[in-house]
């Protein structure tokens, strides 16, 4: 019996510290993506050993210095080179940590150095894993560090990129198997209830681990209703002012916004509502900014940096048989950022800007800066013309096939590494179309529906070894407007149909009609890319995979009044290419609303069986509750052997009874009582228990117990009342 | 085990004066009992019943089994109070008073049909019960101990009669009935006396001493104060109750207590338990108590009220007085 018990309490304090393990290991889960840490292995191995030395109960004499060489060695290996035998780094070690210290008095916390603060990280993990071991073992209580753990991980998941969908899963079944386990071992503690033969009491855990499995299984499937508030992050933002910072980009959280530097893609990114400018413009449409032209397998770059002065318009966008529409907008940036280039829509033909102010454009990328006497300059107003091109379907259909050498060159450009399978793909998705403009549509369609997610915050990275577009393409299907647009022009090269990667902001939000014009306000949110193809005799045409992308419908409420074979648009405008759209958008329509019923069917069903299997649950207990109470009282009180004791069973008889349905009025006296119990349940017992009970209470001085002589009685009471 | 458990057994002096009791009287344990519990209590009952139900009988076992004396006393119309108490008479021969004693000093008094006798007489008697002593020409005459006084009195004929007042009434610890015995206890009546009355053979069952020792202990039986504080719940409720014009008083309480006290001890207990008040109290209060006349009038009886009471109150049962 004893070598069982031991045996159990090892079972569970392996339980204890292994959850509890998992528990604190959340916490050190994020450290990469909020802190710079870059090496979290690391904390995560030292809080493990810290644990399972905890758990093997080593005494304090030698846990200390074992925990503080694991804590050098750990240091070692982080900060310094060489072998932790040398003692050289040790000395430059104490030094660093003397210094420090020295720092931490005058409360200089900036200057501290990162040994040092990884010192005090590692000490905090250190009193952080006598506290669980407090919390787990002494007093047996976690609801507090749980409810710490969760508001932690929400925090980090609403400001941060940290991602806690699955986290959270984690913490909330971990944590309840603790609760639960806690409050057994606290119950058993309590009532001094042992389970027979030092087994496991898989009884008890059963329910538990059922519970919580199911309810977490259904809590994971199920449909979940949108979030009820609004991200909190830019509002918070905007009441702090906080400024546009490049901390967070050091952190290794992306914002959304115009970066200028494509090289590395991918990764998730925070939403950002920072106004960026206000436009005021006759007609809706995309605001350009660059075009890139050189995939790299991990992001686009300019070819040639070359930059010329702004002759009057950027390169021509469209050939002269497109049919433009001369307008014009008034661009004022709102200050948040600094931009030292121009943000149009469409072809510019002319920008307004005081005298000093000098355009000039990148051959390549059509991107014009903004100088002043050769230093970069932030133009902040400023009004431009520009065409809008209005393209005629039959003529991109007919478009030749035949480019001219240049554009080969430059927009059919693919790195060596690109996977065969990506052009393969390509081909797969063109197959039954036979000209480029018809390809391209095809490509564009593909995104819609195939499994492709619109997706900001569960964005990969590729690894050194993989490619941009093929993981997006192949593996995640997960993605914002950079993997769409990217894959499209990418596939669309693969076809040897020249295409470039195009940079802007969306149309931004509608902030008043002023005549002619319609103010905007674009925000970092608005930041957007897509795609430009090149059809001979029309010029460059956009496209916009981007999957489900919320600025869709705006495109298509751009095609207007015009009914002919032609629209207008920088975005796709004819009703015949309308068509395709809306129907796209029907079928995504479509195939939501299925899928909303099907979910709603599919909840409808499984919220029956949780219904029906709660019920039997409920159903089970109600039937049983009695038994299990009485079960756990005689086994309560079997050990016990106390003065009181013979007082205590009997009212707890008198309690059993009642809820057996033996009622006591107020006015009935025990032995009255005892006779009601013994008739009903066919014995004297209860008669004999009562006559020792009178004895023990209203004497003047109590005899001794004699519960020992009446547990006996006092069982078989019990156990009549179950038969 | 016998099938049916017993709670308490009889004190075992209290147990061969029952038995000794039982050889004259058939079929009436519960008088017999309460009749001892009022003796052990030094106090006196008042039996209330229809003659020739064998209260007379009862006494004289009664007082026969304890071995005291017995006296029997006639109320009548005419009796006198020094009828009962004695009176001084001249002895020539001394040349002195000497004092003649009265029926009332004895042990156990049968005083029958007290209420025939005038309140003059009555009171003599009550004070003799009262005071345990009788005073005579100026001169204190101790009463002998044990005094037991069992009054009866006939509920039937009322006309020329003195009922007892209430204050009076008080006086008795118990009021009880005899009741007519079953058929078969009247037959084993009639076969046990059919040659020669029992009463002239039984014995003493006990020392007189021994049943002063024995009134000694039962002043010793521990009552618990909830147990008290239950005998205080109930006779404050006959001072509510709708049917009650008089509730019972203080003296009720104390009555209760120390009838309670008497029957543990004859049950064998050196404590009291709920039970003893709840089967006592309607003896004890139910002639304590004045019914409303709209009461008295639908035929309700205080003995049937106080029961009810008794039905309600709650029953002391809690685990420790937390003080």
């Amino acid at each position: 019996m004893q070598q069982a018990d031991q045996k159990l309490d090892w079972i569970y304090s392996l339980l204890l510290y292994g959850l509890g393990f998992l528990l604190f290991w959340e916490w050190l889960r994020p450290l990469s993506v909020i802190s710079n840490t870059g090496e979290p292995e690391v904390f995560i191995l030292f809080t493990a050993f810290l644990f399972l030395m905890s758990y093997f109960q080593i005494p304090f004499w030698l846990s200390f210095p074992i925990k503080a060489i694991a804590m050098t060695y750990a240091l070692h290996s982080l900060f310094f080179p060489g072998a932790f035998l040398e003692m050289i780094w040790f000395k430059y070690f104490l030094s660093d940590v003397g210094q420090n210290i020295g720092l931490m008095f005058d409360t200089s916390w900036g200057e501290l150095s990162n040994l040092f603060r990884t010192l005090l990280f590692f000490i905090l993990l250190w009193l952080i894993s006598y506290l669980m071991q407090y919390w787990l073992i002494q007093t047996r209580r976690i609801f507090l560090f749980l409810v710490v753990t969760i508001v932690y991980i929400s925090v980090i998941d609403t400001f941060t990129a940290y991602n806690a969908d699955v986290a959270i899963i984690r913490i909330i079944m971990i944590g309840f198997v603790l609760l639960g386990l806690l409050q057994i071992l606290r119950i058993q503690e309590q009532e001094g209830v042992t389970f027979s033969k030092g087994r496991f009491p898989v009884f008890w855990l059963m329910p538990l681990v059922l519970i919580i499995t199911f309810s977490s299984l259904f809590g994971y499937i199920a449909p979940k209703a949108e979030p009820q508030w609004p991200d909190p992050v830019p509002f918070i933002k905007k009441t702090t002012e906080y400024e546009e910072g490049s901390d967070a980009k050091g952190n290794g959280i992306s914002k959304i916004g115009y970066d200028e530097d494509d090289s590395r893609l991918g990764g998730p990114f925070i939403e950002d509502d920072t106004p960026v400018f206000n436009a005021e413009t006759q007609q809706r449409g995309y605001w350009r900014v660059e075009t890139k032209d050189v995939y790299t397998g991990k992001g686009w770059d300019v070819s040639l940096p070359d930059r010329r002065i702004f002759e009057g318009r950027t390169d021509r966008l469209y050939e002269e048989s497109v049919e433009v529409e001369g307008l014009d907008a008034n661009v004022s940036m709102s200050g948040n950022v600094e931009y030292d280039f121009i943000i149009h829509p469409g072809q510019v033909t002319d920008v307004e800007a005081p005298d000093d102010v000098q355009l000039v454009t990148n051959v390549v990328s059509g991107k014009v800066f903004t100088q002043k006497l050769a230093d970069p300059f932030v133009l902040d107003n400023y009004s431009l013309s520009y065409e809008r091109p209005t393209f005629s379907e039959k003529l991109l259909k007919e478009a030749p096939v035949e480019y001219s050498q240049d554009i080969r060159n430059q927009y059919l450009q693919l790195p060596e590494s690109l996977p065969e399978r990506v052009s393969e793909l390509a081909e797969e998705i063109v197959a039954e179309e036979d000209n480029p403009y018809d390809k391209a549509r095809a490509i564009e369609n593909y995104f819609v529906g195939n499994g492709f997610v619109y997706e900001t915050k569960d964005v990969s990275v590729p690894d050194q070894d993989e490619d941009y577009v093929d993981q997006f393409l192949f593996e995640s299907k997960k993605g914002y407007c950079d993997n769409f647009s990217s894959s499209m022009t990418v596939l669309l090269r693969s076809l040897d149909i020249p295409a470039r990667w195009v940079k802007g902001f969306t149309e931004g939000e509608y902030v008043s009609t002023n005549g002619d014009y319609g103010e905007y306000e674009v925000t970092n949110n608005n930041a957007h890319s897509w795609v430009e193809a090149y059809f001979p005799g029309v010029g460059w045409v956009p496209f916009e995979p981007t999957r489900g992308f919320s600025g869709l419908a705006d495109f298509v409420s751009d095609y207007n009044e015009e009914g002919g074979a032609e629209a207008e648009a920088p975005e796709p405008a004819t009703p015949e290419e309308e068509q395709p759209q809306n129907q796209t958008q029907e079928d995504e329509q479509q195939g939501s609303s299925k899928g909303f019923s099907l979910s709603l069917e599919w909840t409808i069903w499984h919220t029956i069986g949780l219904l029906i299997v709660l019920a039997a649950f409920v159903v089970y207990a109600f039937k049983n509750y009695k038994k299990w109470i009485k079960r756990f009282f005689l086994r309560k009180y079997k050990r016990r052997d106390d003065s009181k004791a013979l007082s205590e069973a009997y009212f707890r008889l008198l309690w059993l009874l009642e809820l057996h349905g033996i009622k006591r009025g107020d006015g009935q006296t025990l032995r009255e009582y005892a006779v009601k119990v013994d008739n009903q349940l066919g014995t004297q017992d209860m008669k004999v228990l009562t006559r020792r009970y009178e004895e023990n209470h209203y004497r003047g001085k109590p005899s001794e117990s004699g519960w020992n002589e009446m547990k006996e009685l006092w069982e078989n009471l019990i156990k009549k009342m179950q038969s | 085990m016998s099938s049916e458990y017993q709670y308490d057994t009889y004190h075992p002096s209290v147990r061969k004066v029952i038995e000794n009791i039982e050889n004259v009287m058939v079929g009436k344990r519960e008088v017999t009992e309460l009749s001892l519990v009022a003796l052990l209590a030094g106090s006196h009952v008042l039996l209330e019943d229809v003659p020739g139900v064998g209260k007379t009988m009862m006494v004289r076992a009664l007082a026969k089994s304890v071995g005291a004396g017995f006296n029997r006393i006639q109320f009548t119309p005419d009796l006198l109070p020094s009828d009962l108490t004695g009176v001084s008479v001249f002895n020539q021969r001394e040349m002195m008073f000497e004092f003649r004693k009265g029926p009332l000093l004895g042990n156990i008094i049968l005083a029958d049909e007290i209420n025939r006798t005038s309140p003059k007489t009555q009171s003599a008697l009550l004070e003799g019960m009262e005071e345990g002593s009788v005073t005579v020409d100026g001169e204190t005459h101790i009463l002998p101990q044990p005094f037991f006084v069992m009054a009866t009195q006939n509920p039937i004929e009322y006309e020329g009669t003195y009922p007892l007042p209430e204050a009076q009434l008080d006086r008795f610890l118990l009021k009880l009935k005899m009741g007519y015995p079953s058929p078969e206890e009247e037959l084993e009546v009639l076969n046990r006396t059919e040659h020669g009355h029992p009463i002239d053979a039984i014995e003493s069952a006990l020392e007189i001493d021994e049943l002063i020792s024995m009134q000694k202990t039962v002043k010793e039986v521990f009552v618990k104060q909830s147990v008290k504080q239950y005998i205080i719940d109930i006779v404050s409720r006959t001072r509510h109750n709708t049917s009650i014009y008089l509730g019972a008083s203080p003296r009720g309480s104390l009555s209760l207590m120390k009838a309670a006290q008497a029957y543990a001890f004859m049950r064998n207990r050196d404590y009291v338990v709920p039970d003893d008040i709840k089967y006592l109290a309607p003896y004890v209060l139910s002639h304590r108590v004045l019914l409303k006349s709209e009461a008295a009038f639908e035929g309700q009886q205080s003995e049937q009220i106080i029961k009810e009471i008794v039905q309600r109150v709650k029953v002391p049962i809690v685990r420790e007085e937390k003080v």
